[in-house]
């Protein structure tokens, strides 16, 4: 192997050059396949069922008066939560800006039901997972923290935030950390997935519903998976007969039939793309490899008839190849795991572990297509010697 | 048949060009070679003896009839043992000596030596002694480049010994040499050959004719003793 890496520098050099193009080339399409791929899943998870999103009309006069009346506004919002919640599947989510990390980006205080994370199977990596928190130790409201704001907040601290609905100064205990890179889908936004690693969830309780603030978010955010349509219209209406919020509900799964159609299109042309780099791949490196063959004919002839037989010759390519696909994947390895350090110095945290940084899938895909192409391009002397008259070729060559 | 190292019956050599059989160098070749013979295969250039020579040296099939190999049929050989086969019973000298011309002759007398099942631990040793035969010992780390002609073809027959091989099959062994080297190979194969090491010589060359015992003309894919 050693001696046919001497003997081709200039192939296997192009060989290298030609993959790590291929190699870039993949890791593009890799991250848009992936991409697609989650958005494809985001959808699936809220495409069996029938999802209806509240897409709020109340002009701002109706709300001032909603706030100005509130203990009124409060009692006839319950009335209106209480029906909807009562025999639906729903859940409420909202959430505000409450501050800045240290990379300049802006953390939110989210709040939602129990059911948003059973439907999203959302669980924490490490402590409790929110609802199963029925009292924090401190007496605070439990929280449970994205894996960014680890920077921020640990496991167990009790800090005091102004409560974003309220203005009031509030005690939260962190109850568990999320697990880096989870996501659920937007289902405002349909395709795109939303991070959980920038949000800390605190939970939506009855306590909460008292003031007015959250409850007006707690209905006007809600989603609703419903199988029939006219119980909608009757949320709406008696939302309008409470003189509550002018809701409108939209069935978002409509968009969705589009939205995969067009995503599966999307994932065909990826696959038709990686094919065709998979063929040019194995053209210019089969290309290269037949003509070090033809300028090097002699040299492989002399070792033919120095007993090395055509299976070794071609296994002896096919290490080479895949010795400069070892180094290839070492380098783009240390070039990967080098730009997650620089980008985040925290990349070591068991949070991040399960980032794209290191992504096992890709590597093995990538392994698996360079030994395809490795196999195929190898199989070259055979096809080109095993029926030639080499005493012959030998001694054209030489002359 | 068991002093019989070479056995070929009834073996067709052809060539395919557009799918179709365009060339036929072997016709029927039925011929044996005894152990220890010195054989030369006579005729013009382009007839077949190289053709023969592949056939003979493992480095291709013929495309019908049969070919024993000191009584046992070569179609029964797999791949590795014909490797085998080339690498230690048989030493191929070559028209144009077939030098890796950038590799000093070190390394071009180690290539036998890397493919023989077991390596030999004394690989330099061996080597030199080789050099030190042919009188070329000073040239171990001069690249075959800077080698004259004769030297070369010193070199190529020092490697087709070096694993002391039972039959040297030789290609034009003197085409491309002048007379006094041609002497001197002549002279060389005088010496190796002695003993049981049966020798094989494709030539178009008189001079070569004076070393051998038999003579054998090929013409129209077709062999024909010419003399003993």
């Amino acid at each position: 192997m050693l001696n046919e890496l001497r003997l081709n520098k200039k192939v296997y050099f192009s060989v290298f050059i030609v993959e790590a193009v291929l190699l870039a080339l993949f890791s593009a399409l890799f991250a848009e396949v992936s991409y697609t791929n989650s958005t494809l899943s985001a959808i699936e998870e809220i495409d069996d069922t029938n999802v209806y999103v509240n897409f709020d009309c109340t002009l701002s006069e109706q709300l001032d008066s909603l706030f100005e009346n509130d203990t009124e506004s409060i009692k006839r919002g319950k009335e209106l939560y209480n029906y909807v919640a009562k025999g639906r599947t729903k859940y409420s989510y909202w959430d505000y800006p409450v501050g800045t990390l240290a990379n300049g980006k802006p953390f939110f205080q989210a709040t939602t039901d129990k059911y948003f994370f059973d439907l999203y199977g959302i669980k924490v990596a490490v402590g409790q997972n929110l609802y199963d928190v029925t009292e924090t130790k401190s007496g605070s409201i439990p929280v449970v923290v994205g894996a960014d704001l680890t920077e921020k907040y640990q496991l167990h601290d009790v800090f005091e935030m102004e409560d974003p609905n309220t203005g009031k100064g509030v005690k939260y205990e962190v109850v568990g950390i999320l697990p880096k890179g989870t996501t659920y889908p937007a289902v405002y936004n349909i395709g795109m997935k939303n991070s959980v690693d920038d949000k800390m969830f605190r939970p939506l309780d009855v306590e909460a519903l008292n003031e007015i603030g959250n409850l007006v978010m707690s209905i006007a955010s809600l989603v609703v998976f419903a199988n029939n349509e006219t119980d909608l219209r009757k949320i709406e209406q008696l939302s309008k007969d409470l003189n509550f919020l002018d809701m409108s509900f939209e069935k978002i799964s409509d968009n969705t039939v589009i939205f995969l159609q067009e995503g599966k299109e999307t994932m065909q042309i990826y696959a038709l793309i990686i094919i065709a780099l998979i063929i040019l791949a194995v053209l210019i490196g089969g290309i290269a490899i037949y003509i070090a063959i033809k300028k090097k004919l002699n040299v492989y002839i002399v070792q033919i008839t120095a007993g090395l037989s055509l299976k070794k010759l071609c296994l002896n390519i096919f290490f080479a190849l895949f010795a400069v696909n070892v180094v290839l994947i070492i380098l783009s390895l240390a070039f990967s795991a080098l730009s997650a350090l620089l980008s985040d110095t925290s990349a070591f945290n068991s949070y991040y572990f399960s980032s794209s940084t290191l992504n096992v899938y890709y590597y093995a895909i990538i392994s698996l297509v360079f030994l395809f192409i490795d196999a195929i391009i190898s199989l070259i002397p055979y096809l080109k010697l095993r029926n030639a008259d080499l005493l012959n070729i030998l001694r054209s060559e030489n002359g | 048949m068991a002093d019989r190292v070479i056995t070929l019956k009834g073996a067709t050599k052809r060539f395919f060009k557009k799918g179709k059989f365009d060339l036929t160098p072997l016709d029927n070749v039925n011929f044996s070679v005894k152990r220890g013979e010195r054989i030369a295969i006579w005729g013009e250039s382009g007839i077949g003896k190289t053709t023969l020579l592949n056939v003979i040296g493992l480095l291709s099939s013929q495309t019908s009839g049969d070919y024993y190999l000191n009584g046992r049929n070569v179609k029964t050989f797999s791949e590795n043992k014909k490797a085998h086969l080339r690498n230690s019973y048989f030493g191929y000298i070559i028209q144009d000596f077939a030098l890796v011309e950038n590799w000093t002759v070190y390394n071009n007398l180690k290539l036998p030596l890397k493919n023989r099942d077991k390596k030999p631990k004394n690989s330099k040793e061996l080597i030199r002694e080789s050099l030190a035969e042919i009188g070329l010992e000073s040239k171990i780390g001069v690249e075959a480049r800077h080698l004259s002609v004769g030297e070369r073809q010193r070199i190529a027959i020092a490697r087709a010994l070096i694993n002391s091989p039972e039959v040297i099959l030789a290609d034009e062994p003197t085409a491309s040499l002048d007379a006094k080297n041609k002497d001197t190979v002549i002279e060389m194969f005088d010496k190796i050959c002695t003993g049981d090491k049966t020798i094989l010589i494709a030539t178009h060359d008189d001079e070569v004719l004076k070393f051998v015992n038999t003579v054998y003309r090929i013409a129209d894919g077709k062999l024909f003793i010419e003399g003993r």
